[in-house]
């Protein structure tokens, strides 16, 4: 099945650039966040399920403190704002925009996995809810860490692109990388807005 | 191997495409389950869709001189060997052996992840 | 050396050491080529097909006489779990995304897939995962607690009152499981982009080969419903790991919510086996009776329609457990709808093969062999939809002969029959095609032998998966057929293992088009080149291959709507 040196064959015109034509990385991306989408989904329905059979005074966090839940979702919110600074500055070609978008967003989703590493030391060290205490600890903290998962993966995408945008691979043409950091980012915005709801303000309904 | 009359009818059909491309902004370009529709009342020129095949020349990146299909070196649209799927995969099944084996495994089979991961991104650039 | 000459020199260049991507095993490896990788794809699901069979020939000597001391009892655990894991893990869904991965970019006319170096690592991944999870017998732990893994049998609840599975087993199935799911992943998402994106000019969705459409209605299958079985397994390894009570009924937790997790996997999972194979048969019926499909949109909008309706039927496979009967009515009614859409399937095959000029050779025997194989294993399926029905023969012989008429007689067939039909394709040789009978009837003989009597045993109540059983409970005779039933597919398998190799050596060549077929991949060499077509096709209809050759009477001259 080896080529023969000299063989030649046609290939059609590209058509780049065209309104309205996405790159076919850009269509596996929208199919990888829609698996991955699947997969929180599950874990609500598993949560909610539990959630359901359990009763409700069990379906609470120790504490009502929610200073710190609301502060994450404002940083979160924030870095879906800065990445998509960073994102509309390539398309216009602006490298020192991207990079200050980028930056900016990491920071601000380290802030988050720091918001969120404080509340579980608290929850674990002083209020002695972990994992294994309860039905309601295991929800808890597999919800809330496959989400910290996922911003961490972003997080080191975005590095990634940062440590790529310093070295000039990026350009107004060519910054796919770019593309799909910023969509995996707003993804995983959206979903901590699905697990904010679920885990600290639907108990305040009841 | 191509026989000439096959080329001549492919010819035939180029030239066709670029007739139709005149006047018409090609409707089919996205195709999605959506566009099955629309294409029963494009039969009249089957042509039109022209949205395959054209990967090679969007990876290559280059402009093409011609207006429609271009003779390239066969080498220069297929994609190249690499061995950094293999070493990525090995390494994501020995993270999850060092998920049973215990932790020296695991440490290793990080390393070797990021590794892999690494020799990925950088491949070809 | 420093004073080397300009001679010298030119000759390094041009005889320069090969590349490791240039010598025969480095090419393999490092392959990026949809149809090397589609092949190794096909070999790699077929070894596990034989270690499969060999546990599947074991199971049936335990089994063969009352109170059978082949294997001890753990040992048979293992071997059943991994039986049933090995043959939907490990080979059919190799096998169909080999197969699609070879023949998709043919038959739409591309010259690879969308991400050829994912679709290496997919491979790859493949490959490790069935080695970790095969690796399980070297330590004596292989996975024991049944190819669904039920907890609380699979559950380690470390600080907790009871150990049902004390060591890896469980953690080697879940963890393999996981690395075959990242792989069929990456899968779908190159088929889903491939067939979306890269499709010939002028082979609008509606042109699509029904080989096509069902690989993209699997790939969506694939996409969707693996999450929940990642979810699933994670969820059991916290528990198991870290002490989290997720399916502890005493801590809070919920058995069931293994089950309704695994099965909202687990049915699309069947279908997902099952959609490329009526594709494999969509594709060989009309060739074989040369006359177009009947009926294409039916056949392509019914496999959508069943990729629809298999998200909503997943806890069929739980109406022992107590479920509301609301809940009850709802599973048995969608379970009953999706016999619908697999009967226009049946109807239109047989109305493709109506009046027309049938060639018996071997892929349109095990098409027909399909056809027959399927059509029972459906019925029996929507038997077991009815709820009082399933109360009595859940858990039963009954399932196990439903399960293997579908997988074996229906996806294996249509797997064989789709090897007879590409392999001059794949090789540029000729298959035997009287072994290949042989083969066929062998084949058809043994699977009846063996998976008939099942259905009567599980009606005089043999559970599924027993041990062994004492000898005057009716079942000795059934179970003796059964036994060497499956023997006689072991010599089928021998047989066509045998063709292969003999036509591999002596095989006649094939020329590109052997079986005057319709469709694009027989539009090129056998094998093709590296870049399958020196020049992108244009289609004008369904049959784009058939318009070329009877250009007087090319399909899109005749037909006024497509």
């Amino acid at each position: 099945m080896s080529v023969a040196h000299g063989e030649q064959v046609r290939v059609l015109e590209e058509e780049h650039g065209q309104v309205g034509e996405r790159s076919l990385n850009w269509w596996g991306m929208v199919f990888f966040i829609a698996s991955e989408a699947l997969i929180f989904a599950n874990l609500i329905a598993a949560y909610l399920y539990l959630e359901i059979r359990n009763n409700n005074d069990i379906w609470q966090l120790p504490h009502s403190n929610l200073f710190l839940p609301l502060l994450n979702t404002a940083i979160l919110l924030g870095s879906s704002v800065s990445v998509h600074f960073a994102g509309t500055g390539i398309r216009k070609g602006n490298v020192r925009q991207l990079i200050i978008g980028l930056s900016v967003t990491i920071f601000l989703g380290a802030c988050f996995l720091v918001g969120l590493a404080y509340e579980w030391t608290s929850l674990i060290a002083d209020e002695h809810f972990s994992i294994s205490s309860s039905i309601f600890g295991s929800a808890f903290f597999t919800l809330t860490g496959f989400h910290g998962l996922h911003v961490t993966i972003g997080a080191i995408f975005l590095a990634v692109c940062l440590v790529r945008a310093t070295k000039g691979h990026f350009s107004k043409q060519q910054h796919f990388a770019v593309q799909a950091a910023e969509m995996y980012w707003h993804f995983v915005d959206v979903v901590w807005l699905f697990v904010v709801t679920l885990v600290y303000f639907v108990p305040l309904f009841r | 191997m191509v026989s000439q009359e096959q080329k001549d009818h492919v010819e035939q059909q180029v030239v066709d495409e670029q007739e139709e491309d005149a006047g018409v902004s090609s409707p089919d370009t996205t195709p999605t389950p959506d566009s099955a529709l629309s294409d029963d009342k494009q039969e009249s020129q089957p042509e039109a869709a022209t949205t395959g095949g054209q990967q090679q020349a969007v990876r290559t990146g280059k402009r093409r001189g011609r207006a429609r299909g271009r003779l390239v070196n066969a080498e220069e649209v297929m994609p190249k060997p690499s061995l950094w799927p293999l070493a990525v995969a090995f390494s994501i099944a020995f993270v999850l052996f060092g998920v049973i084996a215990g932790l020296v495994v695991l440490v290793i089979g990080v390393i070797l992840l990021v590794a892999s991961i690494v020799g990925w991104i950088l491949e070809r650039r | 050396m420093a004073t080397s000459t300009i001679g010298e020199r030119a000759t390094t260049i041009d005889v320069r050491r090969k590349r490791f991507s240039e010598t025969y095993i480095g090419e393999w490896i490092t392959t990026t080529d949809h149809k090397q990788l589609g092949l190794m794809y096909l070999i790699t699901g077929f070894f596990f097909f034989v270690v499969g069979g060999m546990e599947a020939l074991l199971i049936r000597t335990q089994l063969a006489l009352p109170n059978g001391k082949v294997l001890d009892p753990d040992t048979y655990n293992q071997i059943f779990t991994m039986h049933g894991t090995t043959m939907i893990f490990l080979f059919v869904i190799p096998v169909l995304s080999g197969f699609g991965n070879y023949i998709v970019p043919l038959m739409i006319g591309a010259r690879d897939m969308a991400y050829p170096r994912m679709n290496a690592f997919g491979f790859w991944l493949l490959l490790f995962g069935g080695i970790f999870m095969q690796s399980s017998f070297l330590f004596g732990q292989a996975p024991n607690g049944g190819w669904f893994m039920y907890a609380p049998l699979s559950e380690l609840a470390a600080g907790h009152a009871f150990q049902a599975t004390p060591h890896m087993n469980a953690d080697f199935w879940l963890l393999g499981t996981t690395l075959l799911g990242i792989s069929s992943i990456t899968g779908s998402l190159n088929f889903v982009v491939t067939v979306f994106k890269l499709r010939a000019p002028g082979m609008s969705i509606n042109r699509m080969p029904l080989f096509t459409w069902m690989i993209l209605v699997m790939s969506f299958l694939l996409l969707f419903a693996l999450p929940s079985l990642t979810v699933a397994s994670v969820l059991l390894l916290l528990d198991r790991h870290m002490g989290a009570h997720f399916y502890q009924y005493g801590s809070g937790g919920d058995p069931l919510l293994w089950q309704h997790l695994f099965w909202s996997f687990g049915h699309p999972e069947v279908y997902i086996l099952i959609l490329p194979a009526f594709g494999i048969v969509s594709e060989i019926l009309p060739v074989f009776s040369r006359k177009p499909i009947f009926g294409y949109t039916f056949i392509a909008w019914s496999g959508v329609a069943i990729g629809f309706l298999s998200f909503t039927v997943w806890a069929h496979h739980m109406f022992a457990v107590g479920l509301p009967s609301i809940a009850q009515a709802f599973f048995a009614t969608s379970t009953t709808l999706i016999a619908i859409p697999t009967a226009v399937k049946i109807f239109n095959w047989l109305a493709t093969i109506w009046g027309g000029k049938i060639r018996f050779n071997a892929p349109m025997l095990f098409a027909l062999g399909f056809i027959a194989m399927f059509l029972i294993g459906g019925l029996n399926g929507a038997a077991l939809a009815v709820v009082p029905f399933d109360y009595q023969i859940t858990d039963s012989y009954f399932v196990v002969a439903h399960i293997h008429y579908v997988l074996f007689g229906g996806t294996a067939l249509a797997v064989f029959a789709g090897i007879y039909y590409w392999f001059p394709k794949f090789t540029g040789k000729l298959m035997d095609d009287r072994l290949a009978k042989w083969h066929f009837w062998v084949t058809f003989i043994g699977l009846n032998l063996t998976f008939f009597p099942m259905h009567l045993m599980g009606i005089l109540g043999m559970p599924r998966r027993v041990y062994t059983y004492p000898a005057n409970l009716g079942w000795n005779d059934l179970n003796a057929m059964a036994s060497v039933g499956a023997f006689i597919i072991g010599v089928g398998v021998i047989l066509f293992m045998i063709n292969i190799i003999k036509s591999l050596k002596a095989g006649q060549a094939a020329g590109d088009d052997p079986w005057d077929a319709y469709t694009l991949e027989w539009d090129t060499t056998s094998p093709p080149k590296k870049y399958n077509f020196l020049e992108i096709p244009v289609v004008r209809s369904r049959r784009p291959f058939y318009d070329k050759k009877y250009p007087d009477i090319a399909d899109w001259k005749n037909v006024i709507k497509h």
